[in-house]
């Protein structure tokens, strides 16, 4: 394939991957409603996953970075020309760590953020911003 | 795991571009289970995604938590607080304030 | 949007998130780390990992595994994952604030949904945990683990608590306090395998790491790759990523199955219980 339409498609991928950063980010700071918020914070951490893992691809035919055919009874000795063909078609694991650990902790982060949501719609009765500034602030109205 | 590599980018950009529409339609969405449903969908593509760029430990972790668990927590925590997003608030409780 | 386009802020935040984002696309691919297409060779650093985790020529730095990403994540930066492993741990605790006063012993009702979808869960939420415990245990041979292998069990213990209502999983012994026991078993085993080698290496007097799994010429102490069982033969169980995986299996599907069922309390139950007056 020749390089302009490679060049194409990856700028077009990467464009929509910052539009929906962009998009989130807009939407985490006008949209009144603090579970809409959440909403809008889970996709924008995977978004930012899916870029990591997008930095770490590699052009040509790529493969998942797992040394092929080894089980709990089955595990022969890789040589190292086995070892250099599989890395050098297996795509870039580094990101793909990070991103599980991202994973772990961005689901950690939500589910805590559920819980408070839940005891703050509780306290004061709803989550909008705007109603929620009032009545934090005791009818103290805008400072 | 692994496609062709033109199929793999060319589907690539289809599931970027269905997320992209999904996000829109997440953020205008005024009923907040219509936003979940989008959102769901949206991490369904993310994981088609990941399929795409033989990530075959993130599409595991990505079923299991973005589509199953970020949807069902949403779906909890609305059920549990108010489910529409008023886009005008009563003026009045903003100027007594 | 079709609401309030006209007001100042929106379009200002709007500006501003997209020069933002702009800036930093621009940084990124100045310096090279997002290439438009893709780039051909390989980063030397995920060379070097590829080649070392499953390298029985050069067992200087390899981590007796197959799969390089879980190799990755419990060997090399296995103190990382052990700390991501306790801030999920802790989010979890700081979401039993929901529960304070929360008195167990009531019995739950069970109303779940139909008939046809509860006896359709009642044979997923069999099978799932099985998909689960598969994906942990094979963590270090092929794609998955610990967490992945969690995650999946908590989406069948939400199923159940979904199709059969929570009171079927809190009055068969689903309690707070034990699958807090479990949360903690996993922890601890976490904990003792890490610090096996570290407590070995000091009794024989030789240097040895937190979270280490094989030999090293500058620490020999090692926890070994492959075992004789009687009827399998010779397994490759590459050191400590079984046992962490299984750890890491046992935490994640305890806590997330905890999360879901106190956010899954009768409403009633969780004003009473969240202590909010």
């Amino acid at each position: 394939m020749d390089a302009f339409w490679n060049v194409f498609l990856w700028g077009y991928i990467y464009s929509t991957v910052i539009a929906i950063i962009a998009l989130t980010v807009y939407g985490m700071a006008t949209r009144p409603h603090l579970v809409k918020k959440l909403i809008l914070l889970s996709i924008l951490s995977d978004t930012a996953n899916l870029l990591a893992v997008m930095i770490g691809m590699r052009k040509g035919f790529i493969k998942p970075p797992v040394f092929p055919g080894i089980s709990y009874t089955n595990h022969p000795v890789a040589n190292t020309t086995q070892l250099a063909k599989f890395a050098d078609t297996a795509v870039d694991p580094v990101p793909q760590v990070l991103v599980v650990t991202a994973i772990v902790i961005g689901l950690a982060v939500l589910v805590f953020l559920g819980y408070v949501l839940i005891l703050l719609y509780q306290k004061y009765g709803t989550l909008d911003v705007r109603l929620l500034e009032a009545k934090i602030t005791g009818k103290g109205g805008k400072k | 795991m692994a496609f062709e590599p033109p199929l793999c980018y060319i589907l690539l950009a289809l599931f970027m571009t269905y997320a992209l529409i999904l996000t829109y339609k997440t953020l205008v969405a005024r009923d907040l289970v219509k936003a979940i449903i989008y959102s769901a969908g949206q991490a369904v593509a993310y994981t088609l995604a990941l399929v795409m760029m033989a990530a075959p430990d993130l599409v595991l972790a990505y079923v299991a938590v973005g589509v199953g668990m970020y949807t069902a927590l949403f779906l909890f925590v609305v059920s549990r607080t108010e489910r529409y997003e008023q886009e005008k608030i009563e003026r009045g409780v903003e100027e007594s304030g | 949007m079709a609401e309030k386009t006209g007001s100042l802020r929106d379009i200002s935040l709007a500006v501003l998130a997209s020069l933002i984002i702009i800036l930093f696309a621009i940084a990124l691919v100045n310096t090279m780390t997002i290439s438009i297409p893709p780039q051909e060779q390989h980063r030397w650093l995920s060379w070097e990992f590829l080649t070392s985790t499953y390298n029985w020529a050069v067992k200087k730095t390899w981590a007796a595994s197959p799969e390089v990403v879980t190799s990755v994540l419990w060997d090399y930066r296995g103190l990382d994952t052990v700390y991501e492993t306790s801030v999920f741990f802790l989010a979890i605790i700081g979401g039993l604030m929901l529960v304070r006063n929360y008195h167990p012993g009531k019995k739950y009702s069970e109303k779940g949904m139909s008939l046809i979808a509860r006896t359709i869960t009642k044979i997923t939420v069999v099978s799932v945990p099985v998909v689960a415990a598969s994906v942990a245990l094979h963590g270090h041979l092929t794609p998955g683990g610990g967490f992945q292998g969690g995650s999946i069990f908590a989406v069948a213990s939400l199923l159940a608590i979904v199709a059969l209502g929570s009171g079927f999983l809190l009055n068969r012994g689903w309690s707070k306090s034990r699958l807090l026991g479990f949360r903690t078993l996993g922890l601890i085993i976490i904990a003792s395998v890490a610090l096996t080698l570290p407590v070995i290496g000091l009794l024989d007097g030789v240097k040895a790491y937190v979270i280490q799994n094989q030999y090293k010429p500058w620490a020999p102490v090692s926890f070994g790759y492959t075992a004789n069982i009687p009827f399998l033969g010779i397994i490759l169980y590459s050191g400590t990523l079984v046992f962490l995986n299984l750890a890491e299996f046992l935490a994640v599907s305890a806590g997330l199955s905890l999360a879901f069922l106190i956010i899954s309390l009768p409403r009633e139950e969780l004003k009473k219980s969240g202590g909010i007056e």
